[in-house]
């Protein structure tokens, strides 16, 4: 909301400069987003929040900056009462008067407004002005409409406007002989259509609240006026409104036709019924003043009683809860140049709160009034007495600390991608459509479900940077994958790897693609780091994954993890050329098993012995399978076993390949003799030619 | 004989190190170790020595010849396998082989270093679910069904009553109908709003909340606490200032800025020319929010308050747009 400095100074005297004044308010929780010099005068820019309706008029500020300053509000005479509506002798001859309604003098005959549903529109004013001269406002009226921000556009409009701004109460005036027949306050009804001064042509229906006459609805209650019954230079009589509408009825109006105004905005906000009447009133002086009309009668319909409050407060509780001592006499000083009646007592005060405050409903909000004036700045910094916590991680997030800071240590980059994906990302990954998290309202198709899985996100990674020229992508994620599950939700922790393109190279070494077992190692080096021990990767068709070239981890027979080379056709699917590995880490299943701690395991002080032993084996006998039989003959003796070479080859029979193993022997007791360690060496031998299809080289 | 043993193992020291390429070694093979090579020579006059001296200078001489082999062959590996060929040649103007090192995403580092200055505050870190109920997203929070206020917090919903949080705050309420006073939680992770992607704007991003509910906590010692995080994580000279605002969950409510650390106050283009930079929402705990949940409200008090980590990483390494965080490009993820 944009407000003029001059015209502020019509309510409250204020002298000082404009920028000292925005601080001020600022940090009274005013908050003045822009103050900006034009010409001779100053425009301040507004963000008010949603619980200060009050401050969406200018004598809202003024008060205010009245309070701060330690001024005094003046306003105009008539605004400081309310009007009385006429009294039906008043009215033309024989009024009928039925239920809530009431009728008024109309220009030619007479006019009946019926307020039906007074619960979406609690109370309607209506005020008659005949032989009104429609023509452009005087000088200073239009100065003022383009302060706010406004386009000038007659005088009778203008004056609402003006009304609107000064008393944040908003006003509407009807052409009155385009009105036919009486007026009906009313909900829509489905199938009526009204134009509104848009031009639009909008729908009705029974949520919302409109005005109606003989012919249908005339304007949208509290939105937005209809076309038809629009002010324009041809209009000799009006209808001025005023009215309190429900602030709810209006919000979910607004919202459903997409139509949001100045006047809807603030009674969103719940406007001061207190002002509906006085407002009116000041509108018709106005409109007698510049447009020459001559006031009729003031119909006013429904509920009169405003906001009204009366708080027990206790100044010292208030005190203690800032950490400050304000005195009693300062604080209801404050307290009154807001408006507020105060009533002092021994040891507490009643405090009753003004009508345009419906905010304020407690103590609390008492304080918070009394604390942004006094200042926030004037309260001390004070360290709280620390409570403290024995455990201040939970095992989960020091676990997710300890996996990424092990993977980035194993040469990956960290990636945080979004937790919602489009549906398309995770065709052919054999993901349950019942299980998927399916947002309602997505902005866009990639904000479809919920990701029950980081391999989409990972792979748009990986093809963006492909797409930027980079040739080595390895990449790890620690986030959430969510499913549903009979009604129920579950997020659960993952640790995601990928790797694609080469393993950076450099001068000296050679450049290389990335492979399965460089993926492998990571996950031992791992799972070693986490302490969890009776590993088994099992070679297992994963979709998603590459038939051939895909493992799951197992740990006392739960699946803690899955790895291999992403399928082609999904990498595709991402604009991918190259080969992706990519796995998961199943944090939820670790728990129980990871084992942080360390403990020193002594290092044998006799020298260890290196054998070799070179096998020929089928192709189909696992690699495991050869070590598991020399860690078994060779028990505790057997200290490693390593494969460190690998070939085919001409040597080498079809169908079969070569391993060459490194056993390295050592006691925790003893020097091992070499009788010994030759004896142990073909026991190995002869138990793996007996269980194994294998020959030696 | 002694003296012409040391004689020859010094001349080869000396030839050894000129020898660069495979003819010179072969040469040095000839001159050491042929037929008629120093070594045979020397060799042939064993027979000539005392008894005494004999096996000595033998061991000696035998020595030195497997030296020479040693030294010959290694040098012949050295340059058949095209390294340098000494320690004292190379060309150290050539770059160095660096480690193969991953870095943790800057979001991620931001996170940390709040978590690390609020558990030294005794603090502990606390998290919930993203996928919430409607009621702690909203109401237990004091925020009224068709109510302005929420509209700051427009949401993504799952069903009716479920949606996808759009802030952290609704872990303060899971925390405290969990346990009682005294509680003292910070809350970090990832909210969704369903907002148009631009430079400033992302639809999921993450924030961390905190939380300190007893007997006795002040106005003041919010100040103070939340003072404490802005010097620690921006720096000793970082001014805070404190504005009164408005959040339903909060009461007195306030924002909370911090001197520009771009411009240190002077006025800029980050901080729009104001000198500060909104950084925070704070406030005491609502009486509301205490009863949706149990508490007294004559009982305890307390304070909250809430920070969006991309705003604060973005101040802090000078990032002037959200969604770098969400694309991952690695020549960005490589820099912190």
């Amino acid at each position: 909301m944009k407000i003029s400095y001059n015209w502020l100074k019509e309510y409250v005297d204020v002298k000082i400069d404009p920028k000292k004044l925005a601080y001020l308010l600022t940090m009274a929780g005013i908050n003045v987003t822009s103050c900006r010099n034009a010409g001779g005068d100053y425009i301040f820019e507004f963000e008010i929040t949603s619980n200060r309706p009050d401050c969406l008029g200018i004598i809202g500020i003024a008060r205010e900056v009245a309070c701060l300053l330690g001024k005094k509000l003046e306003l105009p005479k008539e605004l400081q009462r309310s009007p009385q509506p006429s009294p039906p002798s008043k009215l033309p001859p024989s009024p009928r008067l039925r239920g809530t309604s009431r009728r008024a003098g109309a220009a030619h005959s007479q006019l009946d407004i019926e307020l039906k549903d007074p619960e979406l529109c609690p109370r309607y004013t209506a005020r008659i002005i005949r032989n009104v001269e429609v023509r452009p406002s005087p000088d200073w009226l239009k100065e003022k409409i383009i302060s706010i921000g406004l386009r000038p556009v007659n005088n009778i409009v203008d004056i609402t406007n003006f009304v609107l701004f000064e008393t944040g109460q908003p006003m509407h005036a009807f052409d009155l002989d385009r009105i036919k027949g009486s007026i009906s306050v009313r909900r829509g009804i489905k199938g009526e259509k009204i134009i509104t001064i848009d031009n639009v042509s909008r729908a009705c229906n029974p949520d919302m609240l409109v005005i109606a006459d003989a012919n249908g609805p005339i304007a949208i209650g509290g939105i937005m006026g209809g076309l038809k019954t629009e002010v324009n230079k041809m209009t000799k009589n009006i209808l001025l409104e005023s009215a309190f509408f429900n602030p709810i009825s209006i919000r979910r109006t607004s919202r459903a036709l997409g139509l949001s105004s100045e006047s809807s905005y603030r009674f969103e906000r719940r406007i001061t019924n207190d002002m509906v009447a006085k407002a009116s009133n000041r509108g018709a002086c106005l409109i007698e003043a510049i447009a020459d009309g001559k006031t009729g009668p003031f119909i006013d319909i429904g509920k009169k009683t405003g906001y009204s409050k009366t708080i027990n407060f206790d100044l010292g509780k208030t005190n203690k809860i800032l950490g400050i001592s304000i005195a009693k006499g300062k604080a209801v000083k404050i307290l009154k140049t807001l408006g507020f009646s105060v009533k002092a007592q021994k040891t507490s005060m009643k405090v009753t709160v003004p009508s345009f405050r419906g905010d304020v409903k407690n103590d609390v909000d008492l304080t918070e009034e009394l604390a942004r004036i006094y200042g926030y700045e004037k309260i001390p910094l004070t360290i709280p007495h620390i409570i403290g916590n024995v455990r201040t991680k939970s095992l989960i997030s020091l676990l997710q600390e300890k996996i990424s800071q092990a993977l980035a240590r194993l040469g990956l980059n960290e990636i945080i991608t979004y937790g919602l994906i489009s549906k398309n990302s995770i065709k052919g990954l054999g993901i349950r459509e019942d299980e998927t998290v399916v947002i309602k309202n997505p902005l866009s198709i990639d904000q479809e479900i919920m990701r029950p899985t980081l391999l989409p996100g990972c792979l748009n990674v990986i093809s963006y940077n492909f797409n930027r020229k980079a040739r080595h992508v390895s990449l790890f994620e620690m986030g959430k994958i969510y499913r549903e599950k009979k009604n129920s939700y579950i997020e659960e922790p993952v640790a995601s790897i990928g790797l694609a393109g080469i393993r950076q190279g450099n001068w000296k070494n050679q450049v290389r693609e990335f492979t399965f077992f460089d993926i492998k190692g990571m996950f031992e080096k791992l799972l070693e780091e986490l302490g969890i021990t009776h590993v088994v990767f099992k070679k297992g068709e994963i979709e998603g994954f590459n038939r051939d070239i895909a493992s799951t981890v197992e740990n006392h027979g739960k699946v803690i993890a899955c790895f291999g080379e992403v399928d082609k056709n999904i990498c595709e699917r991402f604009n991918i050329e190259k080969k992706v590995f990519y796995g998961e880490l199943y944090i939820g299943n670790l728990l129980e098993r990871v084992k942080l701690d360390r403990r020193y395991a002594p290092i044998s002080r006799y020298p260890s012995i290196m054998r070799d032993i070179s096998v020929i084996l089928d192709k189909n006998i696992a690699s495991s399978e050869v070590t598991n039989i020399i860690k078994e003959i060779g028990k505790t003796l057997v200290k490693e076993v390593s494969l460190v070479d690998c070939y085919k080859g001409k040597q080498i029979p079809e169908g079969k390949r070569g391993l060459l193993y490194r056993i390295e022997f050592q006691s925790r007791e003893r020097t091992l003799k070499d009788a010994e360690v030759n004896h142990l060496h073909s026991e190995i031998k002869k138990a793996l030619s007996e269980k194994l299809d294998i020959s030696f080289r | 004989m002694e003296e012409d043993v040391k004689n020859i193992r010094q001349s080869f020291e000396e030839d050894i190190k000129t020898a660069n390429d495979a003819s010179s070694l072969e040469g040095l093979r000839v001159k050491y170790l042929g037929r008629k090579g120093l070594i045979s020579e020397l060799m042939g006059r064993l027979p000539s020595l005392d008894k005494e001296k004999r096996p000595h200078v033998g061991r000696e001489l035998n020595l030195l010849k497997k030296h020479i082999q040693g030294e010959l062959h290694e040098k012949q590996q050295l340059l058949s396998s095209g390294r340098e060929p000494e320690e004292g040649k190379i060309d150290i103007t050539m770059p160095g082989i660096l480690p193969e090192e991953g870095r943790l995403h800057v979001i991620t580092k931001t996170l940390n270093e709040i978590n690390d200055i609020f558990v030294s505050l005794g603090f502990q870190i606390a998290e919930g679910p993203e996928i919430e109920k409607e009621f702690y997203n909203f109401e237990a929070l004091n925020i009224p069904l068709e109510h302005p206020s929420r509209d700051a917090f427009d949401t993504f919903y799952i069903r009716d009553d479920i949606l996808l949080r759009s802030h952290t705050s609704t872990v303060q309420i899971r925390i405290m109908e969990k346990v009682k006073p005294p509680i003292q939680a910070i809350m970090p992770g990832k909210v969704y709003r369903p907002d148009a992607v631009d430079a400033s704007h992302s639809f999921m991003f993450h924030q961390v909340e905190g939380l300190m509910v007893d007997r006795d906590i002040k106005f003041s010692d919010l100040k103070g606490t939340l003072n404490l995080f802005t010097k620690r994580m921006f720096g000793e000279k970082t001014k805070t200032r404190f504005r009164p605002s408005f959040f339903p969950f909060t009461e007195p409510s306030a924002e909370v800025d911090i001197s520009c650390i771009i411009c240190k106050g002077k006025g800029c283009r980050v901080c729009s020319h104001t000198g500060w930079l909104e950084i925070l929402g704070a406030g005491m705990v609502n009486s509301a929010v205490f009863e949706a949940v149990g508490y007294s409200p004559r009982k305890y008090t307390g304070f909250a308050f809430g920070m969006g980590v991309e705003r604060i990483a973005m101040l802090k390494y000078g990032i002037d747009d959200i969604r770098l965080f969400f694309e991952n490009d690695i020549r960005f993820l490589k820099q912190f």
